[in-house]
């Protein structure tokens, strides 16, 4: 068979995986479990909201519609000879799609006739079949997604900062993109970014059950044909290192106030590395993770509640440290942060909660070995970053408190944010 | 798995197994739910925020990760007409600790300080622990507003059984919240441990005889005075309740109320959990191809079953303007069910995903242990592999008769009061 394998171990979680790449350029990654009775696959590509402007090879840039990755993504369930929905009905398996800001992934869960899906899957995601008809029908329903999420105020508060933080990037848009955006969406602009970013070479197949590898192997010999593709050229956004502005609010029924804070991070850095998310991670959770002196002084004196937390949000041209929650005066949590992640790139992080802190990731990385779901997210995350399966329990090992200290110090504290959403 | 019910109103599912790297052991209290769901609820949150030792939850976190990130999990919730109230904590495997340290031994220590650390009533909770989680619990029941299907999901319970205990929500209330004191914190926890019933899940790759040992003698020396959980009350429809209310959004939300008025034996128990599948179940239900995929009628448009009050709740979000269609395309797939308008490939289909999503409920610690604790309340609960041998012998016949029980009995509509305007940000 024409793959190139490698067989990974990682004695600290007794766990093996193998990462295969196909002569076609689709890396594969599987994780056998033969005492579990769940399989999760999940076949996805390196395309997702941010993807508006772009060339393939030799061809001109162009620019899509805001949403038209989300809009791609619903569309491929129905094909020529059906709808995939009806085809895992015979089999019972449990299947769905998502789409975020740098990806789009086709999953499906399953106890029995794995290798039926396996090819429902690699089928319906290879055979895309558009016609103005089907893209009108869609334009309704997406159309009425796209207002359930606008009155979601846990949604909102996060699109409202997006704007506020970027000026040109296209990760400030909704992923779904607007009723004006999906409109101007046709079959031929379909087509086009199928043909762009749907080829084997920019996608990724993840699976997670009690299978055997070589069939799977053999399944997608089969199934996914080699091609000479063109490389793909996505547009360098032209992302100033400022904020539009610092503060933005909107009116919606809350009970109480909802706020990210965003700290924009340098944008320049187009690709981070594994032990780059883990330090902006634990740099969060020693900043105001539960473990941190900061989140429990701001709990107790009522300042915010069990909905607080924290996340690294990064991806092509875009990265920041975020911190969201409810609070009856979000500005003074805001200022608190600052203050200490400023304490901290000053003083250094307390050495006794950087190892609890440390302590904490390594535990949940190892626990996220017993659930298929997540083994099979952390392999799309090597596939989208090129990370190895199990790299971030090593960087665990080896991280020191210095780098945390140092990240802390990589950041330009003037370029925050605040969006607050208050009845 | 070993199962054992004591005669005291104590039963412990035990799963030994070696499939997962963690080991989950999690405590279920089942009250009548009542106007002490409050009160119950904040002696839970407490428990669950620190313990005599470490008391306060800055010790109590630094604790949990020095257990390599142990997580201790609550929730409270409806099961029928009674109140659950769970603490659990899942931990790390000793071999997966850097030092071999006993990882397991020290989480199951923890728990059972958390469960009985204040048991005696010498040492009350901390003001400022209480004062915290009321404030934490009247912000979570408020808050409840914010998800808009749930809230609408919830106004209708609310509505529709409003005379019996299901229509309380397993919270409690702001104001009931507020009011409570530490003396009433200390009759909750009594009520839990004396007279609840208790339902205990150990599932992990470890003998269970040294926590059922142990727990077994700290709840023997509570005193246990429990009493029986009375009988469901099972309703059938009446005459149609309609309320609608508006809010400043822009999709509207339509939820509908069945009632069959019986909660059946398993087999018909099981019937009525497909036809609700069949009807509005996965993406082959007759609401996602019809009412949503045909009709483009709602975004979502989802049935989901009551198991132990014989209900159906019809969920769906939907433009003002389409309400009322929504409603009457709802109504007539349920009369399609009743007069038997199904395919036998819809019924296979629903019991194919049925069958195929519990027979993975033992690959996924969490799931079982849902599985048990949905099922603490029964003699002896159903496994997996029995409910599924059930859903194989349903028929259409017995779906047709299952549907032909469930009547229309409540609709509740939130609707945009016209004031959400687009805002520029």
């Amino acid at each position: 068979m024409s793959f190139t394998i490698e067989k990974i171990h990682c004695d600290a979680a007794n766990e093996s995986c193998i990462k295969a790449v196909h002569s076609s350029g689709l890396q594969v990654f599987i994780s056998e479990k033969p005492d579990f009775n769940l399989n999760y696959a999940v076949f996805g590509t390196h395309y997702g909201s941010v993807d508006t402007e772009f060339a393939l090879g030799d061809e001109p840039m162009q620019t899509v519609p805001e949403g038209i990755a989300h809009f791609l993504e619903h569309k491929l369930f129905e094909g020529e000879d059906g709808d995939a929905f009806e085809k895992y009905a015979v089999t019972g398996a449990s299947a769905n799609a998502y789409t975020s800001f740098d990806r789009t992934c086709y999953l499906f869960s399953c106890s029995e006739r794995f290798y039926e899906n396996l090819d429902i899957l690699l089928g319906f995601v290879s055979s895309p079949y558009f016609t103005p008809e089907t893209v009108n029908k869609e334009q309704g329903i997406i159309g009425q997604e796209i207002r359930m999420y606008e009155d979601v105020p846990g949604w909102r508060v996060l699109f409202n900062l997006l704007r506020i933080m970027y000026h040109n990037h296209p990760v400030k848009v909704e992923i779904a993109g607007t009723v004006e955006s999906i409109a101007q969406i046709t079959d031929k602009t379909l087509y086009d970014c199928y043909r762009t970013f749907y080829n084997p070479s920019n996608m990724f197949l993840c699976l997670c059950g009690n299978f055997d590898t070589e069939r799977v192997l053999k399944t997608v010999e089969e199934k996914i044909k080699p091609a000479t593709v063109p490389e793909i050229h996505r547009s360098e956004f032209s992302e100033p290192c400022t904020l539009v502005k610092s503060y933005c609010e909107q009116k919606m029924p809350v009970a109480q106030p909802l706020f990210v804070v965003g700290i924009k991070d340098n944008i320049l850095k187009l690709n981070r590395t594994q032990k780059d998310i883990i330090a902006s991670e634990l740099l969060l959770e020693v900043t105001a993770g539960k473990l941190s002196p900061l989140y429990n002084r701001l709990l107790n004196d009522g300042l915010i509640n069990n909905k607080f937390g924290s996340e690294f949000f990064c991806g092509h041209g875009y990265a920041a440290l975020l911190f969201e929650g409810e609070s009856k005066q979000p500005e003074t949590v805001r200022d608190a942060i600052l203050s200490e992640i400023k304490a901290i790139a000053e003083n250094g992080v307390d050495p006794l909660l950087f190892e609890d802190a440390r302590r904490d990731f390594y535990g949940n990385e190892i626990r996220s070995f017993n659930d298929t779901e997540e083994t099979v997210d952390g392999f799309i995350d090597c596939a989208m970053n090129g990370f190895a399966p199990f790299e971030a329990i090593e960087v665990l090992k080896s991280i020191t408190a210095d780098d945390i200290t140092e990240r802390a110090r990589s950041l330009d504290l003037s370029l925050n944010a605040l969006s607050v959403i208050k009845a | 798995m070993s199962y054992i019910n004591s005669e005291n109103g104590i039963s412990y599912s035990f799963i030994k197994t070696s499939r997962f790297k963690t080991t989950l052991i999690s405590v279920g209290f089942y009250l009548p739910l009542s106007h002490d769901a409050s009160a119950n609820a904040l002696a839970l949150r407490l428990m669950k925020s620190g313990t005599a030792d470490l008391p306060d939850t800055y010790s109590f976190n630094r604790r949990l990760a020095s257990l390599y990130g142990a997580k201790v999990s609550s929730w409270v919730a409806k099961l029928g007409d009674c109140q659950e109230l769970r603490l659990g904590i899942t931990v790390n495997d000793d071999k997966y600790s850097l030092n071999n340290e006993p990882t397991v031994q020290n989480a199951c220590d923890l728990l059972l300080s958390m469960l009985f650390g204040r048991i005696s009533g010498e040492t009350d909770y901390p003001a400022e622990a209480v004062s915290r989680e009321k404030r934490l619990q009247c912000e979570s029941i408020a808050g409840k507003i914010n998800d808009k299907r749930t809230y609408a999901r919830n106004r209708l319970e609310e509505i529709m059984c409003e005379n019996e205990p299901f229509g309380l929500s397993a919270e409690g209330s702001v104001a009931e919240t507020e009011t409570l004191t530490v003396e009433d914190i200390n009759r909750a926890i009594k009520r839990m441990m004396k007279t609840a019933f208790i339902s205990v899940q150990v599932i992990g790759d470890r003998e269970p005889e040294d926590f059922y040992k142990r727990f077994n003698d700290c709840i023997t020396k509570v005193g246990r005075e429990f009493s029986k959980i009375p009988a469901e009350t099972v309703c059938s429809a009446g005459e149609i309740k309609r309320v609608t209310e508006t809010m400043p959004v822009k999709q509207g939300k339509l939820v509908l109320g069945l009632r069959s008025g019986t909660a059946g034996n398993d087999r018909e128990t099981v019937a009525a959990w497909i036809m609700g599948d069949i009807f509005g179940g996965g993406p082959y239900s007759k609401l996602f191809c019809n009412v949503r995929e045909k009709m483009s009628l709602c975004y979502y448009c989802s049935a989901r079953s009551v198991r132990k009050k014989g209900l159906i709740i019809i969920d769906s979000g939907v433009e003002d303007t389409n309400i009322e269609a929504a409603e009457t395309a709802i109504l007539a797939q349920l009369e399609d069910m009743k007069c038997g308008r199904f395919t036998e490939k819809e019924l296979n289909s629903s019991k194919l995903a049925m069958c195929d999503s519990i027979n993975s409920v033992e690959s996924d610690q969490g799931s079982l242990m849902h599985w048990y604790a949905a099922r603490a309340l029964e003699e002896k609960p159903a496994t997996p592999a029995e409910i599924t041998a059930l859903i194989k012998g349903i028929t259409a016949e017995d779906i047709k008769k299952a549907a032909a029980l469930f009547t229309l009995d409540t609709v509740y509509t939130l609707r945009p009061d016209g004031t959400q305007k687009e805002e520029n940000i």
